[in-house]
């Protein structure tokens, strides 16, 4: 169906805003003379709808539009501080005694614990930075296939594997990582065939391929190296305050900020641990370990039972004589759940025990209920931990 | 890369609210763009309703209590009551509206992947003059007098220009059979 001229002319006036009455009944009468005029004015209009669908589409300015949203928007933990506040205001009220509303409140209880359970497992998504700063959402239920910056990315079943096409050129090369939130956890398969199992909150910097001489990662957290063994290319892990430098073996490092020390522990082969001064060789079945805001000298190395330390990996947490706090802190790392201690004396309490991922969260508060003379109660969503 | 499904963005909104929103607004952005314009006819207004209602939504929770499926009737919604509001607040606007437009609009049938990839590709094979003119006044919706002043060419040429890239690209979508 042609369209005439002048009707292009008119058109292209309506978009612009300045169509005047004269041509708007002009067009009109035309639209009215057949339906396939009015289809043909409807798909010249889609057509320049289409431009501006490639414009909203657009990467960048999608970036723009969303920093410009997001600092519209309340921060996240201000809104948390009055959401605490508000809780403690409900649960004085509560002890003021509100006793009628107990007897409600168990039923409801038990389906807000229930609620809570289910909220703490749910699904998290890992953020896979390019080196563009392009960022990629990945998640255990959608298998994606990516072609970026020179390798072939799979991600599957909560792990990542990096193929270089065989025409990659190595001068090329492009730094990625891999960011997993809190209750998260990822696997990655590097370029040279190395693993590595990330815990939840941590972050692994990588390039898609390695050079010739040295292959270097970067990591915050806690991730479980079983390395390509390749005694041409060491491999250094590289975290706040120290390096781990390996040819090939099995070790877990902890980073966390949160924990009273980072620690690297060996499982097999040798590794060494450098800082800019000195450097220390580990043995397998040891570990290093270094306190929070200590330098490298006052390191020491002790023998562990290693399972502790890496199980966490096969979904598994131990914890030797580790005080409360520093429990909550590792569950909530796997949960998805805001806590709060009514007694600070609580937090010192010690407790030496196994969880596994699977177990339901309401379980494992039971069952810590038990082993220390504490109380796990809810206010809506929040935790609190108090005195039996 | 393919958008998430609404089963996926729910759950992630449930565990952490801005990536959540993040995907969402991947999703739906220019969906609902385009149809807040057809409400408004002004693309520029359309986008800032749109924005704000992204902005209204980290203050709300009730996106938590949504099931997926009805995660774009309420999009949707939202942005038509917000349209509606706005038109009300600036009843000069009131002649421009057009409400039967609305009906067809949430079906989005112009919003087609594959009819937006033909375009795509058709503008970048237009000669050079009517390319530039479609870019800066279809994609980055440049007013005329901006674009021509940017072309070093008169108002007239660049209608001109862009009634050519019209007939051109028009052409092309019917060489494709889209079905």
């Amino acid at each position: 169906m042609d369209i005439p001229e002048f009707i292009y002319d008119i058109i292209i006036e309506e978009q612009e805003g300045t169509l005047n009455a004269e041509n708007k009944a002009v067009l009109s009468k035309w639209l009215n003379e057949s339906s396939k005029n009015h289809e043909a004015y409807l798909e010249v209009k889609s057509i320049w709808d289409a431009g501006l669908v490639l414009k909203l589409q657009d990467k960048d300015y999608q970036n723009t539009v969303w920093d410009k949203i997001k600092s519209q928007a309340p921060s996240r933990t201000r809104s948390i501080k009055r959401w605490i506040q508000i809780s403690v205001a409900a649960s004085v009220a509560l002890l003021a005694g509100v006793y009628a509303l107990l007897y409600y409140s168990k039923i409801e209880n038990e389906a807000q614990w229930a609620k809570v359970s289910e909220l703490a497992k749910a699904e998290v998504p890992v953020k896979l930075v390019l080196s563009s700063g392009e960022e990629i959402i990945l998640s255990d239920s959608i298998e994606k296939y990516l072609d970026v910056e020179g390798s072939n990315i799979q991600s599957k079943k909560g792990v990542i594997s990096y193929q270089n096409k065989k025409e990659n050129n190595k001068d090329f090369i492009a730094y990625h990582e891999l960011i997993v939130s809190k209750r998260g956890r990822h696997d990655i398969q590097l370029a040279d065939g190395t693993v590595v199992n990330i815990n939840s909150e941590s972050k692994l910097k990588y390039p898609n391929q390695f050079n010739d001489s040295i292959r270097e990662v970067w990591l915050t957290g806690e991730a479980y190296f079983s390395v390509a063994h390749n005694p041409q290319k060491p491999f250094i892990v590289h975290s706040n305050g120290f390096d781990t430098r390996v040819l090939g073996t099995e070790f877990n490092v902890n980073t966390y900020n949160d924990e009273k020390q980072n620690t690297v522990t060996l499982v097999n082969g040798s590794v060494k641990l450098i800082s800019k001064a000195d450097s220390k060789m580990l043995k397998p079945g040891y570990q290093f370990s270094i306190k929070k805001g200590e330098d490298f000298k006052s390191s020491e190395i002790n023998k562990i039972d290693v399972a502790l330390y890496t199980a966490w990996k096969d979904g598994i947490l131990f914890f030797d004589n580790i005080t409360l706090e520093q429990l909550m802190i590792r569950i909530s790392r796997w949960y998805n759940f805001e806590y709060q201690f009514d007694d600070d004396l609580l937090k010192e309490k010690l407790y030496t025990g196994g969880i596994k991922k699977k177990d339901d969260l309401t379980k494992i508060f039971r069952i810590i209920e038990k082993v220390n003379d504490v109380k796990f109660s809810l206010n809506d969503d929040l935790i609190i931990i108090s005195n039996k | 890369m393919r958008d998430s499904t609404d089963e996926f963005i729910i759950s992630v909104v449930k565990n952490d609210k801005s990536q959540g929103l993040r995907l969402i607004f991947e999703k739906y952005y220019a969906m609902l763009v385009i149809f807040a314009q057809k409400l408004m006819k002004d693309a520029m207004v359309a986008e800032d309703i749109v924005q704000d209602m992204f902005v209204k939504l980290w203050n709300l929770d009730y996106l938590f209590h949504l099931k997926s499926k009805e995660l774009k009737p309420y999009l949707y919604t939202s942005v038509r009551n917000a349209a509606i509001n706005h038109i009300k607040r600036n009843a000069k606007q009131q002649n421009n509206v057009d409400f039967l437009s609305t009906e067809a609009a949430e079906e989005n049938e112009l919003f087609d992947e594959e009819k937006i990839t033909i375009i795509y590709k058709s503008i970048q094979r237009l000669p050079e003059r009517t390319r530039m003119a479609v870019e800066k006044v279809m994609i980055e919706r440049q007013k005329y007098q901006d674009a021509a002043d940017s072309m070093d060419i008169s108002i007239n040429t660049l209608k001109y220009l862009l009634k050519d890239g019209l007939k051109k690209l028009r052409a092309e979508l019917h060489s494709v059979d889209l079905d």
